[in-house]
């Protein structure tokens, strides 16, 4: 999003916050354009349309499945159902409004729109008919979003289909690499987390509105924090009263945001390394000035965007989740995954690493404590890292974590039995605290080579170089 | 103590401290662009930034105060150094060269020296050809104690133009104060009047997109220094220009026998070598492409026909008359396939022939 964009939107939260009736559904409707208007540009252009319209389709189907039957009625629904589908013809006929400031304006043809929104309500009328799901159906559709989300997260077979679908339209892809349907990482997880917990049975009923509401939420759509829905759900119906405090605090969180995206993020981005001056940089000493120059740079971008979106939160009422609580100032690996995009580290916990290590605990064939921890850990920071992308460079992104949050608790493991006395004395935990805080900034650092070099070759060779072997 | 905030007296607070410091900032007018990292805490550039806005190496900067604080030129001259500036269109500033291999590079591989100082050549071309644009670094070269000035032209930097370049227009009042002085008949002048600047203009939100890019261009000289490099690298063109050419005889929708001395702004280098007061200037017509093959009998290349390119020679000869020692004419000195992609960029061994055989017109100058 641009500056603008968030400028815009923060007045809007604003006046939806105001509203005293109907602020649910107001916020819906401006969710459902939001995600129109943010979908970046890409060939071919009908999908930059069929993107946002199939998340909404999606999200509803979603709803549909994970919903109890009395969340499902019409009456407390119809109301939801009616926006969507005005949002969605509306954003259509742009075609004929022309408005090309909000959105393209060769939108598909009206009736192909039409054939395609009643395909959607007549596969929710069934649904919505059938009052209790077979456990097979959850577990489809989990299957059906990992592997959608796979394909996405995959540049080759995006890139392949895009060619496959311009090829038959009879023109050139454009040179585009890959699908931008915008915010589906965080869409993806957010639906499998209520269709875990609703096979779980956990999942609280909601209606329409606030589910969707949920899962494409303005502020969290591109970037997070995942919220819970059942927190979401109870937020959205009895949001946060704004005094002069809350006003000023919301305030100062968006401003803090774009303080760090827009001047420092995009500052640091001018000289944070890439690929493109990688071969080029003469010294090591530049050179580790340019990958700090990275660290800081994501760590900026990122929270910076995490603030925007809790500022946009709080001003239409709502607590969002931190994401980030001064991740490189953390003494050692573990807490740093516990401060870096937090709610997403929370989500492979409970949806991941805690049902694998209880499945391994309860496993016939009895493994070492170290080697259920290994591979816990290191199988968790793979999948985080393939949540990225499914390439060479996420896969050893993660798999460097997850071998640095196995040594570092072997190595705290090893601590605590052996020198149980050394961190008690003030010295001895200043030592700990700081050359802890060092070494795991520094870790975290080299390990954003295979995170932002396309080439994982390339990013070996550069950490050979800053350490001088090349 | 009430420490409770009122967003409402931020807010007001903000807003006036805003236009405050916007007001303070349109008077005071200070000379932001002259400020430069360059030269002081890094090395300066050795040829004007330049370059796409994706080019990790650089930003696209129009204010020519900033391009010359950046640049290697305005760090203090030595005292055992011979300064000669090269000012031209991008053969001379070396589009899809490396550094190294620029016409000024080549030269100062030559390590040529005169009476125990060594000439040191400076890069000063623009990848735009204009004359007009010359003159504003002729208005900026001048204060740099340069000992030559060697100024390389060709048809299309005389060519008078239609429309504004956005490195003009970002440099609009001192090229309407030149246009104005010398009285020359640029096309453009009344878009050029038409640019005003306004107190608005003058503020910080109204510089905001130059505050940005001179901000970048001081945050890349930490790059500058790291690598050496200042621009992104094309990958280097082996390929020859063809020898066939249309067989169009028009000049820019100009017909042939038609009199150029109407589109060119021959006045302009009187203008240059009056800017450049004392400071001996070289001028060079540049060597282009001469094709051999198919309709070479009515264009010398893609850019010009034979007989506009002829007319703009004889005329430019006429011109310089008044200087005739200052004036070579290389179009032909340059074999065919020294030329890249376009018929006038030369690749690194026209460059080392070119800079080799105005060489000794330099050091007739330099060393009588």
């Amino acid at each position: 999003m641009s500056v603008s964009q968030i400028l815009i939107l923060a007045v809007v939260a604003v006046l939806v916050n105001q509203l005293k009736k109907g602020r649910s559904l107001v916020l819906l409707a401006v969710s459902a354009l939001v995600i129109y208007w943010i979908q970046p540009y890409q060939e071919p252009v009908n999908l930059i349309f069929w993107f946002p319209t199939l998340t909404l389709a999606i999200t509803v189907i979603f709803w549909l499945i994970t919903s109890s039957p009395e969340a499902r009625t019409w009456k407390q629904n119809w109301d939801s159902v009616v926006i969507l589908l005005s949002v969605v013809v509306l954003v259509d006929l742009n075609r004929y409004f022309q408005v090309e400031v909000f959105f393209i304006t060769d939108t598909p043809r009206f009736q192909l729109v039409a054939i395609v929104l009643l395909g959607v309500v007549a596969v929710g009328f069934l649904l919505g008919r059938i009052k209790k799901f077979h456990g097979l159906v959850f577990t489809l559709a989990i299957i059906g979003l990992i592997t959608l989300l796979i394909f996405l997260k995959t540049p080759l077979a995006s890139t392949r289909l895009i060619e496959s679908i311009s090829r038959f339209r009879g023109k050139e892809s454009g040179g585009v690499s890959a699908f931008a349907w915008l915010g589906f990482s965080y869409i993806s997880f957010r639906l499998l987390h209520t269709i875990i917990d609703r096979k779980a049975g956990r999942l609280p009923p909601v209606t329409l509105g606030e589910y969707v509401n949920y899962v494409i939420f303005f502020p969290t759509f591109t970037a997070g924090p995942i919220d819970r829905l059942e927190r979401f759900a109870r937020n959205l119906n009895e949001p946060v009263l704004m005094d002069q405090e809350g006003w000023v605090d919301a305030g100062t969180r968006l401003f803090r945001g774009l303080f760090k995206k827009f001047i420092l993020a995009d500052a640091l981005a001018w000289i944070a390394l890439n690929q493109a001056f990688v071969p080029d940089v003469r010294s090591v000493s530049w050179m580790w000035f340019f990958l700090y120059a990275y660290s800081l740079r994501i760590y900026f971008d990122f929270s910076g965007y995490t603030d925007i979106a809790i500022g946009l939160g709080k001003l239409l009422g709502m607590q969002l989740p931190e994401n980030f609580d001064s991740p490189y100032l953390k003494p050692n690996l573990t807490q740093f995954w516990n401060s870096w995009h937090m709610t997403l580290t929370q989500w492979f916990r409970s949806y991941f690493f805690n049902p694998l290590t209880r499945a391994m605990r309860s496993s016939k064939i009895p493994l070492l404590l170290p080697v259920m921890i290994l591979i816990t850990q290191v199988a968790t920071m793979i999948l985080i890292g393939l949540w990225h992308g499914v390439t060479l460079g996420f896969f050893l992104w993660g798999t460097w974590h997850g071998v640095g949050l196995f040594i570092q608790n072997r190595w705290s493991e090893w601590m605590r039995t052996h020198m149980p006395a050394w961190g008690m004395k003030p010295l001895g935990a200043h030592v700990l605290k700081y050359s802890g805080i060092f070494l795991t900034f520094n870790f975290v650092t080299l390990g954003w080579l295979f995170f932002f070099l396309p080439d994982p070759a390339m990013a070996w060779n550069v950490m050979l170089k800053l350490f001088g072997v090349v | 103590m009430n420490t409770r905030v009122r967003p409402i007296a931020v807010i007001v607070k903000a807003v006036c401290l805003f236009i405050v410091i916007n007001l303070v900032y349109g008077l005071m007018e200070p000379p932001i662009a002259e400020i430069s990292a360059y030269n002081v805490f890094v090395p300066g550039l050795e040829r004007t930034p330049f370059g796409n806005k994706d080019d990790p190496y650089t930003v696209v900067i129009d204010n020519a105060d900033a391009m010359f604080a950046s640049h290697e030129i305005s760090a203090e001259k030595q005292p055992d150094e011979i300064r000669v500036a090269l000012i031209g269109d991008s053969s001379i500033w070396g589009e899809s060269l490396s550094l190294e291999n620029t016409l000024s590079g080549k030269w100062n591989q030559l390590g040529s020296q005169c009476g125990g100082k060594k000439i040191k050549v400076y890069n000063l071309g623009y990848p735009h050809p204009s004359i007009i644009k010359d003159l504003i670094f002729f208005d900026e070269v001048k204060s740099r104690q340069p000992d030559v000035i060697i100024w390389f032209v060709t048809l299309n930097t005389l060519m008078n133009q239609y429309r504004l370049h956005p490195f003009l227009a970002g440099n609009h009042e001192r090229v309407l104060k030149i246009v104005e002085k010398y009285n020359i008949s640029f096309g453009p002048r009344k878009a050029l009047s038409e640019q005003k600047t306004g107190f608005y203009e003058k503020t910080l939100v109204g510089q905001r997109s130059l505050l940005a890019r001179l901000i970048k261009l001081q945050t890349l000289s930490l790059i500058w220094s790291a690598t050496g490099v200042d621009i992104h690298a094309e990958p280097a063109i082996t390929k020859m220009l063809a020898p066939d050419v249309d067989k169009d005889t028009t000049y820019r929708a100009i017909e042939p026998g038609s009199d150029l001395r109407e589109s060119l702004l021959l006045d302009a280098i009187d203008a240059g070598f009056d800017i450049a007061g004392e400071t001996p200037i070289l001028l060079v017509n540049e060597p282009i492409f001469i094709a051999n093959g198919l309709h070479s009998d009515v264009r010398y290349n893609d850019f010009y026909p034979r007989w506009a390119y002829d007319q703009y020679r004889d005329l430019l000869l006429k011109q310089t008359q008044k200087f005739p020692f200052n004036y070579l004419d290389m179009w032909n000195t340059i074999p065919l396939e020294n030329f890249i992609d376009t018929p006038l960029h030369l690749n690194a061994e026209g460059e080392r022939l070119l800079a080799e055989r105005i060489n000794p017109t330099l050091l007739s100058m330099v060393c009588p």
